[in-house]
Parts: structure tokens; C-alpha cells; sequence
């Protein structure tokens, strides 16, 4: 398993026209943190996520991972970038209608050339640790049932897995619980704390649920309206400082739902 | 009991309602007056005259009885052998004209469904190639194939290699625009999932939206083949290969029973092949998302 990398965020932003959907974020993740950052819908958390493996382009900062400058990365090294920093989403993402084995290959796809990824026709030893890591989540009997047919929480179980494929050295986890019920809710999140602890991995991990955060992460981020307004150990987050965080603007437009449409001719 | 109902009453709702009742009301009837309108008009100008369609009906009879000899239950076997006198050649032509659809509907769905992607708004690589490759699926559709037909009977000369050119590059635009429109439908999320693997665009086209729309894909092609089964069978007309020849032949000589002869084996394999593509087709989409 890869050595985690320290993870700089400098003054950090993303507009969306006239909204900052991020405004200036600036914080440093320790080798092997697990920091939730938490906040009222539509106070960036989603984008912020999104700007660290580059899937939302900053318009503003810089982002460091060890030395190098993510924010300058194209190509190639932008998509092993990706390879190294796995998110596990709200919705998943698995592609529905294959099955979770195939799901988790996509973990690989960085590690082999074209012909392969391109036919599906992966090593044996893929192949093999795959399944080991479907095993782990205790889905190796599920490993051929499609996607689709999967429940939620057995879904982000394979995305889990899938994300582990990719032997991230951060894994960044965007409302990881939010579809799910409290039980699957639990299981997840132990099973990133799990992660975090016996993997050595960094985890970043948006929540809405403020019981989590304290529960599972050594430190916890606050966001409003795009900037940081909050950041700390648990502990530190008084109940008065949680309401204070998700207090007035109950009403704000989710900006994590306004992705800019391409012009059609 | 009953004291929610007249506060209800009293919030008042009804007007504003009934306002809007009337408002609905009043736009439905002006849409149906304009669309009767321009039917009536459109009827107009193309001179589609009812009285000349009553007038008409008899003789569409009287084409459909020349069109099938007479038939003695007496002597069924001999007059039906008599009536399809030259079925050997005929099956061999109808043959090629399967073939040549069937040949074209291939070629012309693996170039449509690998222009689809750029023709998608949601998968193009940008506002220009997304506005040249509609373009170019656009031409390619809106020519008639009877007309790259001929354009292409004229460069490449008499038979079915022309035909299966000209119903190819029609299948392509058909294709590609059908197939473009099922790719800007799925759902992006597994795309985005792949995207945070590490893949690159063709691989988050490949695992990502491929699957999604496969079940549609096979069922435009279906439906294509179903289509160029009957154009490849009116492209023989202009000597472009298939049964078209034969039957353009025996239109054009008044051989009534030799057309109805053959418009009746072109239906019946029309018929089989659709009943199997029906088949297959269920049997592929038949996990296909709800």
C-alpha cells in the first residue's frame, strides 16, 4: 500500500457565474487524517469535494499533493491524479448494468493499457484482488449480479471496493451515507474509519450528519456559503458553534446542482 | 365533521382556480382550431381532394384483383406454382436484398453509433466537433437514399454494391442522431464514477454509457433493419441490386400477377424477419432498466 501524501488546499475557489460556489479555502490534510467537512446544502461541500480530484475545475488557488501542483495537472497524469485520490459518491455512480466484479475493475483501469481497458480483458491477478476486495465487504457471492439489482447499501459497499481497486493513497467521500438507512449509514462509515486506520489512507468525507462526523473523524471542517467557518477536533464543535454553522440560510440554492450546460449549436 | 370544508371555501382558492380553469380551457381550444387549421391548409395546397379519393377507391380494388390470378381451390397447388412460375429466381433475388440490408444496417450503425458520442451534448468533446458531426448525420439523412442510389450506381455502376453504399450513409445519420439522443438520457453519475477511477473519455463512454443505452441501441437496429429491408427492396429500381429490378420490371410491363407476386413475398419476409428481430430484441433488452 502506497504511503499517504500530505494534501494542501491554498486559497481555493470556484465560481459559478455570479455564485462562489468556494470561496477561498485554504487547509492542510495530515498523512493519514480523517476530516469531515460538514455544512447546510448548498454550502459548497459537494464542489469542494469535486475541485480536489479536479472532476469541478478551480477557477481560483491551488491544490498540492506532496509537490506536486494538482491544479496544473492535464492528461494522463490528471487521470492517474484521479487513480489516487478515490471518491465514493451519494448516488454510488456504479455503472448499473454490469456487474459489481466488472464495477470494481474500473478501480484498475489507470494500471493497464488500452487493448485491456478497452475489452474488459483484465489480468487473472486483477481479477483475483478484486474479488478478494468484494470478499472483504462480504459481497464475493454478489460478484456477478448487476449493479442495479444491488441494495443501496451493498452498492456503495461495491464502491467502496472499487475505489480501494485504485490503491488511493486519499479517499475522498462525497455524502457517502446520505441514501442510505442508519444502519447501512453505520456500516459505511465504519467501514471508511476501517479503511482509514488499518490502510494508513487520508480520508475527506462530506456529512450532513453532525453525530457522524464527531463520531468517525479526528477533525471536522465547517462550511458556509463556500468558505470555512469552522475547523477543529470534534470536541471543539459546541453544539452552539453546529447551530450557529447551519443556522439562517435555509433557503440557499444548492449550489452542487448547478452545473454549467455546454452551449448547443 | 365537516368544519375543514368551509374554511377551505373561504381561503379564496375558487377564483383563482376557476380563473385558471378558464384560462386552460380557452389555450387547448385555440391549439386544436390552429392544428385543424393547418391540416385543412396543408390538405389545400398538396391537392388532397376527397372526391377524388372516393372516385379512386373502385380502381385501387380493381388493381389488387389484377394483381392476384385466379385461384381454384380445385387446383390450388398448380395455380399457386403457376402464379410464382419463376420463385427460384425471385428467392435468390429476395435474398440479396436481405443481405444488402442487412450489410448495410451494419455498416451504417457502427459509423452512426461512433459519431453518436460526439453528436451527444453531454458527451462531445466541444461546441464545434458537437456542431459538425450533427451536420454531417443531418446531410446523410436528409438525402433520400434513392437519391445516393443513383449518385452511387452512377460512380460505381449496376448493383447491390451501390445499393448497400446508399443505404448505409442513410442508416449512419438515422442512426447516429436515434443513438445520440439515448446517450444524452443516461445518467451521468456512473460516468462521473469511472471519470474518478482514473479513466480516460473513451473508457467512461465504453463502461459507462454503452451499457446504459445497449438495450436501446439493439432496438433502433432492429427497427432500422426492418427499414432498409424496404428501401433496399425500392432501391433495385434504380439498378442498385435486390428484387427491385424484378419488380420495377413487372410494374413498368403491367405484369400484375408477377408484381403481386412479389410484393406478397416482400411482405411475408418482412414478416418473418420481424417477428425474429422481435424475438432476439426482447431477449437482449431483456434486463434493461424500466
Amino acid at each position: 500500500m502506497k504511503a499517504s501524501v500530505s494534501l494542501a488546499l491554498m486559497e481555493l475557489g470556484r465560481r459559478f457565474g455570479e455564485v462562489e460556489a468556494v470561496r477561498r479555502v485554504s487547509f492542510r490534510a495530515a498523512h493519514g487524517e480523517m476530516i469531515a467537512i460538514i455544512g447546510p446544502s448548498g454550502a459548497g461541500k459537494s464542489t469542494l469535494m469535486r475541485l480536489i480530484n479536479r472532476l469541478v475545475e478551480p477557477t481560483e488557488g491551488r491544490i498540492l499533493a506532496g509537490d506536486r501542483d494538482v491544479t496544473a495537472l492535464t492528461g494522463r497524469t490528471l487521470c492517474a491524479w484521479r487513480a489516487e485520490c478515490a471518491m465514493v459518491f451519494q448516488q454510488f455512480n456504479l455503472s448499473p448494468r454490469l456487474n459489481a466484479l466488472t464495477n470494481v475493475l474500473m478501480g484498475s483501469l489507470q494500471r493497464h493499457r488500452s487493448w485491456r481497458t478497452l475489452t474488459g480483458l483484465f489480468p487473472h491477478e486483477e481479477r483475483l484482488r478484486a474479488m478478494t476486495l468484494l470478499d472483504e465487504f462480504g459481497l464475493a457471492h454478489k460478484a456477478f449480479v448487476r449493479a442495479e439489482r444491488l441494495s443501496g447499501g451493498q452498492q456503495q459497499r461495491v464502491a467502496l471496493a472499487r475505489a480501494l481497486m485504485q490503491r488511493p493513497s486519499i479517499m475522498l467521500a462525497d455524502e457517502p451515507t446520505a441514501s442510505l438507512d442508519p444502519r447501512n449509514a453505520a456500516q459505511v462509515m465504519a467501514a471508511l474509519r476501517t479503511i482509514n486506520r488499518d490502510r494508513g489512507l487520508t480520508v475527506i468525507c462530506n456529512l450532513h450528519n453532525v453525530g457522524h462526523a464527531r463520531e468517525y473523524c479526528d477533525r471536522i471542517i465547517g462550511l458556509r456559503q463556500g468558505a470555512i467557518v469552522f475547523d477543529g477536533p470534534p470536541a471543539a464543535l459546541t453544539d452552539a458553534a453546529a447551530r450557529d454553522l447551519y443556522g439562517a440560510e435555509q433557503d440557499e440554492a444548492d449550489i452542487t446542482q448547478a452545473t454549467p450546460e455546454l452551449q448547443t449549436a | 365533521m365537516n368544519t375543514a370544508t368551509p374554511a377551505l371555501a373561504d381561503a379564496g382558492f375558487a377564483p383563482l382556480l376557476r380563473e385558471r380553469a378558464r384560462r386552460d380551457a380557452v389555450r387547448a381550444a385555440t391549439a386544436i382550431a390552429g392544428l385543424a387549421g393547418a391540416v385543412l391548409l396543408t390538405a389545400d395546397v398538396a391537392g388532397f381532394e376527397p372526391g377524388r379519393l372516393v372516385a379512386g377507391l373502385p380502381r385501387l380494388g380493381e388493381f389488387l384483383v389484377l394483381m392476384v390470378p385466379e385461384l381454384a381451390l380445385r387446383s390450388i397447388v398448380e395455380d399457386v406454382g403457376h402464379w410464382y412460375w419463376n420463385i427460384g429466381h425471385w428467392l435468390m433475388l429476395l435474398l440479396d436484398t436481405v443481405l444488402m440490408a442487412g450489410l448495410a444496417t451494419a455498416l451504417g450503425t457502427i459509423g452512426g453509433a461512433l459519431l453518436s458520442f460526439s453528436a451527444s451534448r453531454n458527451l462531445t468533446r466541444g461546441p464545434v466537433v458537437y456542431w459538425i458531426v450533427r451536420r454531417v448525420l443531418e446531410f446523410a439523412r436528409a438525402v433520400p437514399d434513392l437519391v445516393f442510389a443513383i449518385i452511387f450506381v452512377f460512380s460505381f455502376g449496376l448493383g447491390p454494391l451501390a445499393g448497400v453504399l446508399a443505404i448505409a450513409v442513410h442508416t449512419l445519420g438515422a442512426q447516429g442522431k436515434l443513438f445520440a439522443e439515448a446517450n444524452e438520457n443516461v445518467d451521468m453519475g456512473p460516468l462521473f464514477g469511472v471519470r474518478a477511477c482514473g479513466g480516460d473519455r473513451r473508457e467512461e463512454i465504453l463502461w459507462a454509457v454503452v451499457p446504459q443505452v445497449l438495450p436501446n441501441w439493439v432496438s433502433f437496429t432492429f427497427w432500422r433493419f426492418e427499414i432498409n429491408l424496404r428501401s433496399a427492396t425500392i432501391i433495385g429500381f434504380v439498378g442498385a441490386g435486390g428484387i427491385g429490378v424484378e419488380l420495377y420490371d413487372a410494374l413498368r410491363l403491367n405484369y400484375y400477377d408477377d408484381t403481386g407476386a412479389i410484393l406478397l413475398l416482400v411482405a411475408l419476409c418482412v414478416f418473418v424477419i420481424d417477428d425474429a428481430s422481435e424475438r432476439l430484441r426482447l431477449r437482449i433488452a431483456g434486463g434493461a432498466r424500466q
